[in-house]
C-alpha cells in the first residue's frame, strides 16, 4: 500500500530524508518522532485526484518534480523579523524561528505542533509540511490577556534556487490576548520550484487575531500552502490572503468554529497577471451559537490569468442563530482572463440568522474609466484606479497604515502604483 | 371537479393509489439486455433500423459510463429489477371515448379532460411506457402545428424526428441520456411551423402506474423560425414499497426569434428516482424558459440547460424544490454561453422540510469571445426544520472579460414574526407556515398558467401537511 501510494506521489519522501532533515537541525527527539508520525501519515495518504471538487481545476500532473532530500541543503532564508516590542516579550510574547522555540519553550511547541484538521482534500500537503517543515517556520505565542499593540511583522525570502520550500508557522493566541501578525512570502527567480506553506492559526477564548499573509514568490514557483484557523468562543479572527506571485498558486484555508459567538472573517486580493493561475479553497465550518463568519475575496485578472474560488460555507445541525456571508468577485480586465467563482452553501439547521452567498465576474464598467478619465487621467492610470478602488473593501479592514502600505507595495507590481489613494484609506 | 374522488385517499399524495386492472399487452419482463431493446424497438414499436441501431449504440454507451456519484444518494436503485417497458393494451387513440376504461378512471382522477374541456390547446397522456391519447385542438392542426407522442412521429414524421433525434443530447451525454436514448418510449412530439404562435399551453401527462415500472419518455420540440409555444407537462405515480426510475430525455430547439416555454409539475410519489436530463439548442434572438416545480419523487436529479448558440439569445430558469421527510432534491440549471450578448436568469426558490434536503446545483459558462453576455443567478432557499438540509452549488466558469454575471444566494427559516403575525389573525401554525412557503414561491408560480398554478398552491399545502400531521 504504502509502496504503491509512493510510486504514484509526485513528491515522494522517505525516512532518511527526515532523519537527517532533524538531525541537521539538531532537533529533540520528541520533534523527530511527530516528524516520523507525519511521514507515516504522507505515506498513507493519497494524493488528490483531481476528482476533488477542490482540485479539479488544479491539475497536479504538471506539478514540477521536486526532490525533497535536497530540503536538508536549503540556506535559511534571510528572514527579517520586524522588532519584537521589548514591552510584551518581558509578558511572555514569543516570536522566533520553530526551532529556537522547539529549544528554548519545548513544552509550548510540544502542546501546538500536531496539526489541526485542515480541509480534507488537503491533507496529503499538510502531512508532508509537517514531517519535511525546514527553514522559515517560525513560531508565535502571546499569552492571556496580552494585547500586542503593533503588528509584528516577518518577511521570509529564499534566495535563487530549486530546492523545495516546505515550512511551517504556528501562531497561538491565549485568552483575551490580541496581535497581528503580517507575514510576507518572496522568492528570486532562478528554476522550477515547490513550495508548502502550512499555518495553524489558534485563537483562544475572546483572542483578537489578525493574520496577512502576502504571497509573492517569484512566478516559477507552484505555491500549495493551507491554512487553519481554529476559533474558540468570542474570539476574533480575521485573515487576508494577498496573492500576487508564483506561476501557480492552490491556497486551501479552513475556518473551524468550536465555541459560542466567535467571529471570522477571510479576506483575499488576488492579483494576477500573464499566465497566472491563482486557486483558492475556503472551508468556513459553523457551531456554536451567535458565531459568524464570512469571506470576501477580490480578484483583478490581467492578461490570461485565470482566479479560482471555490469555498464552502457549513453550518453544522448543532449550531444556532448563526451568521455567514460568502462572496467572490472578479475584475476581468483583458478578454483573454477568467474567473471560476464557485460559492458552495451546506445549511445543516433552519436555525441560521443569516446565511447567504454573492459571486460575480465582469469587466470594468467603460462609464466609470469614462469619468475617470475625464478627470485628465490616462486609460492605465484609470484602470489602476478603479482597480484601487475595488480593492478598497478589502484594504479598509486592515486598520495598521503600516500595513496597509505593505499590502499595497506587494500589488504595485500588478495593480500600479496609486498613491494619492493611500491618503484617502488613511 | 375530479376532488371528490380524491377525498377517498386518505394518503397525503393524493395520486398514491394505482390501477390493479390495467391490461399489459407485452409479457413483462425485469432487467435490461439487448433482447429487450430488440423486443421494444422491433417486435412492439416496428421501428426503422436507424433508430434500433441507435438504441443499440447508446446501449453501449450505458454500460460503459459511471453512474453520476457527485449529487444524490442513487444506490436505492436497482437496474436489474425494472421493467423497461409496458404497454398498455391499445393503439395511441385521439377520442377520449376509445381510451380504455382502467386508463381514463386513472386520468380521471387525474382531472385530463377537464383540463382539455378548458379548451387547452392540446392534451398528451402517457401511461407507463405507452402514450394513450394525444390531441390537439383543430385549429392549430390545420396551422400546421404537430403534437403527438414520438413514437406516431417517427412513423409520421420519420425525417423530422432522424434530423433532430439526438442532436441536442447525444446518447453519450451521460449514463442516464444514454439509457433513455436505448429505451425509450412515448414522450410528446411538438413542431411548430414558422412563424406561428401557440397562444394557450399544449399539456401532456405521465404517469408510472405499476411497480418497478420505469418510463423513460422522450420529448423533442422543434420551434421554426418566429414561432412560440408552451408546453406544460405533469407527472405522478402510486407509492409502491420498491423503487422506481423516471428517466426523461427532453430535446428543444428553438430557432430564430422563437420562443418556447417548458413547464413541469413533478409531483411523483416518494419512491420514484426521477433522473431527468433536459436541454434546449437557442438560436439567434431565441427565448428558452424553463420553468421546473419538482414536488415529488424520492430523488430528484434534474438540471434544466440552456445552449445560448445564436447572438442575443436567452435563457431562463425558473426553479421551485420541496423537499419534505426522506426527500432529495437536486435540482438546479446549466447555461452555456455560446454566442455574444447572450443572456441567462436563473432563478431558484427551494424549500425543504422534516428530514428534506434541497441541493441547488447550477453551471454558467461563458466562453471566450462571447462579449457582452449576461447572467445573473439568484437562489433562495427556506428551511423549516432543524433536521432539514440545504446546499447551493453554484459553479461558474468565465472565460471572457466582456460580461457581466451575478450570483446572490440567501438561506433563512421562516420568521417567527412573520408566524407570530399570521397566527394572530388565527391562522394555525400550519396554516401560516404554508402561507408563507407559498408566498416565498409565489413569484414563480405566478408565471403559471392559472390552474396549475392553483394546482401547485394546492400541492404545497399537501406537502406541508404531510409532515406535520
Amino acid at each position: 500500500m504504502t509502496l504503491a501510494t509512493a510510486t504514484r506521489i509526485p513528491l515522494p519522501l522517505d525516512r532518511a530524508t527526515v532523519e537527517r532533515l532533524s538531525v541537521s537541525r539538531g532537533e529533540p527527539g520528541w520533534l523527530r518522532d511527530s516528524r516520523l508520525a507525519a511521514l507515516e501519515r504522507y505515506a498513507s495518504t493519497e494524493w488528490p485526484t483531481g476528482h476533488e471538487e477542490e482540485w479539479r481545476r488544479f491539475p497536479l500532473r504538471d506539478l514540477p518534480a521536486a526532490d525533497l532530500a535536497r530540503i536538508v541543503d536549503t540556506k535559511h532564508p534571510p528572514s527579517e523579523y520586524g522588532s519584537v516590542p521589548l514591552a510584551a516579550s518581558r509578558h511572555g510574547l514569543v516570536f522566533d524561528r520553530m526551532l529556537n522555540v522547539a529549544r528554548e519553550h519545548p513544552d509550548l511547541v510540544r502542546r501546538w505542533l500536531p496539526a489541526g484538521e485542515g480541509i480534507a482534500s488537503h491533507r496529503a500537503f499538510r502531512a508532508l509540511a509537517d514531517a519535511s517543515f525546514a527553514h522559515g517556520s517560525g513560531f508565535l505565542y502571546v499569552p492571556a490577556g496580552l494585547d500586542v499593540e503593533l503588528p509584528l511583522e516577518v518577511h521570509k525570502r529564499w534566495s535563487a534556487g530549486t530546492e523545495p520550500i516546505v515550512f511551517r508557522t504556528i501562531v497561538v493566541v491565549e485568552a483575551n490576548a490580541s496581535v497581528t501578525l503580517v507575514e510576507e512570502l518572496s522568492s528570486e527567480l532562478g528554476g522550477p520550484r515547490v513550495a508548502v506553506p502550512s499555518l495553524e492559526v489558534h485563537a483562544g477564548p475572546g483572542a483578537r487575531v489578525r493574520y496577512v499573509g502576502i504571497h509573492r514568490f517569484a512566478e516559477d514557483v507552484w505555491e500549495i500552502g493551507q491554512q487553519n484557523f481554529i476559533s474558540a468562543r468570542d474570539s476574533v479572527v480575521a485573515s487576508f490572503n494577498v496573492v500576487v506571485g508564483s506561476a501557480r498558486t492552490k491556497l486551501g484555508v479552513r475556518s473551524d468554529i468550536r465555541g459560542d459567538g466567535a467571529e471570522v472573517k477571510l479576506y483575499g486580493l488576488v492579483a494576477a497577471h500573464d499566465r497566472q493561475r491563482i486557486d483558492v479553497n475556503t472551508f468556513q465550518r459553523l457551531d456554536g451559537k451567535g458565531s459568524s463568519s464570512d469571506s470576501l475575496y477580490l480578484s483583478a485578472l490581467y492578461d490570461e490569468a485565470k482566479a479560482v474560488n471555490y469555498g464552502v460555507i457549513r453550518v453544522e445541525p448543532t449550531s444556532s442563530g448563526t451568521g455567514s456571508y460568502q462572496e467572490c468577485r472578479n475584475m476581468l480586465l483583458s478578454d483573454k482572463a477568467g474567473a471560476d467563482p464557485i460559492p458552495v452553501l451546506e445549511i445543516l439547521t433552519n436555525d441560521v440568522a443569516r446565511c447567504g452567498h454573492g459571486a460575480t465576474a465582469g469587466a470594468l464598467e467603460e462609464d466609470e474609466l469614462f469619468y475617470v478619465m475625464s478627470r485628465g487621467l490616462d486609460r492605465v492610470e484609470a484602470e489602476s484606479m478603479l482597480v484601487r478602488g475595488f480593492f478598497q473593501r478589502v484594504l479598509s479592514a486592515i486598520p495598521e497604515p503600516q500595513v496597509r502600505a505593505r499590502v499595497l507595495a506587494a500589488l504595485a507590481p500588478r495593480i500600479g502604483r496609486v498613491a494619492e489613494l493611500d491618503a484617502v484609506a488613511a | 371537479m375530479a376532488t371528490d374522488v380524491r377525498k377517498d385517499i386518505p394518503d397525503s399524495y393524493k395520486y398514491g393509489w394505482y390501477d390493479a386492472d390495467a391490461k399489459y399487452e407485452n409479457v413483462k419482463r425485469r432487467g435490461l439486455d439487448e433482447a429487450v431493446i430488440r423486443e421494444i424497438s422491433q417486435t412492439y414499436k416496428k421501428e426503422p433500423q436507424w433508430m434500433f441501431e441507435r438504441r443499440m449504440k447508446a446501449f453501449r454507451h450505458y454500460l460503459k459510463r459511471p453512474m453520476p456519484d457527485w449529487g444524490a444518494d442513487l444506490s436505492g436503485i436497482d437496474f436489474d429489477e425494472i421493467y423497461y417497458y409496458l404497454r398498455p393494451s391499445g393503439k395511441t387513440e385521439k377520442s377520449w371515448s376509445d381510451v380504455p376504461d382502467y386508463v381514463k378512471r386513472t386520468f380521471d382522477k387525474l382531472g385530463i379532460p377537464e383540463a382539455e374541456q378548458k379548451y387547452l390547446a392540446g392534451v398528451g397522456a402517457q401511461y407507463d411506457s405507452e402514450s394513450v391519447y394525444h390531441n390537439i385542438r383543430k385549429d392549430l392542426e390545420a396551422k400546421g402545428v404537430i403534437f403527438m407522442d414520438t413514437d406516431s412521429a417517427l412513423k409520421q414524421h420519420e425525417a423530422i424526428v432522424k434530423q433532430y433525434f439526438g442532436t441536442v443530447i447525444p446518447a453519450n451525454d451521460n449514463k442516464l441520456a444514454a439509457l433513455n436514448t436505448a429505451v425509450w418510449s412515448g414522450g410528446s412530439f411538438v413542431w411548430v411551423p414558422p412563424g406561428v404562435k401557440v397562444d394557450i399551453p399544449l399539456q401532456a401527462y405521465f404517469r408510472i402506474n405499476s411497480e418497478n415500472a420505469g418510463q423513460f419518455e422522450r420529448t423533442l420540440i422543434i420551434a421554426e423560425e418566429g414561432s412560440q409555444v408552451h408546453y406544460v407537462e405533469g407527472c405522478t405515480a402510486p407509492v409502491f414499497s420498491t423503487a422506481t426510475l423516471h428517466s426523461a430525455v427532453v430535446e428543444i430547439i428553438v430557432k430564430k426569434g422563437a420562443r418556447v416555454r417548458y413547464t413541469t409539475i413533478q409531483n411523483w410519489s416518494n419512491n420514484v428516482y426521477n433522473l431527468v436530463t433536459k436541454r434546449a439548442v437557442v438560436q439567434e434572438d431565441g427565448v428558452m424558459e424553463w420553468i421546473d416545480c419538482n414536488l415529488g419523487a424520492k430523488v430528484t436529479m434534474k438540471y434544466p440547460s440552456v445552449y445560448l448558440v445564436g447572438e442575443r439569445a436567452h435563457g431562463e430558469v425558473l426553479s421551485v424544490a420541496f423537499a419534505a421527510d426522506d426527500q432529495h432534491q437536486d435540482a438546479g440549471a446549466k447555461m452555456v454561453h455560446a454566442a455574444p450578448n447572450t443572456t441567462s436568469i436563473i432563478t431558484s426558490k427551494s424549500i425543504s422540510k422534516g428530514t428534506g434536503r434541497t441541493s441547488y446545483r447550477g453551471l454558467v459558462k461563458i466562453y471566450p469571445g462571447m462579449k457582452r453576455s449576461k447572467s445573473t443567478v439568484r437562489c433562495d432557499a427556506l428551511i423549516l426544520d432543524p433536521s432539514a438540509r440545504s446546499d447551493t452549488y453554484p459553479y461558474m466558469e468565465i472565460d471572457e472579460e466582456d460580461v457581466s454575471i451575478g450570483h446572490e444566494a440567501t438561506v433563512s427559516k421562516v420568521g417567527e414574526e412573520q408566524l407570530f403575525y399570521l397566527m394572530s389573525r388565527g391562522l394555525a401554525e400550519a396554516e401560516a407556515t404554508a402561507m408563507v412557503v407559498n408566498g416565498f414561491i409565489e413569484p414563480i408560480v405566478k408565471t403559471l398558467p392559472m390552474d396549475y398554478a392553483i394546482e401547485m398552491n394546492r400541492l404545497i399545502t399537501l406537502q406541508m401537511q404531510g409532515a406535520i400531521g
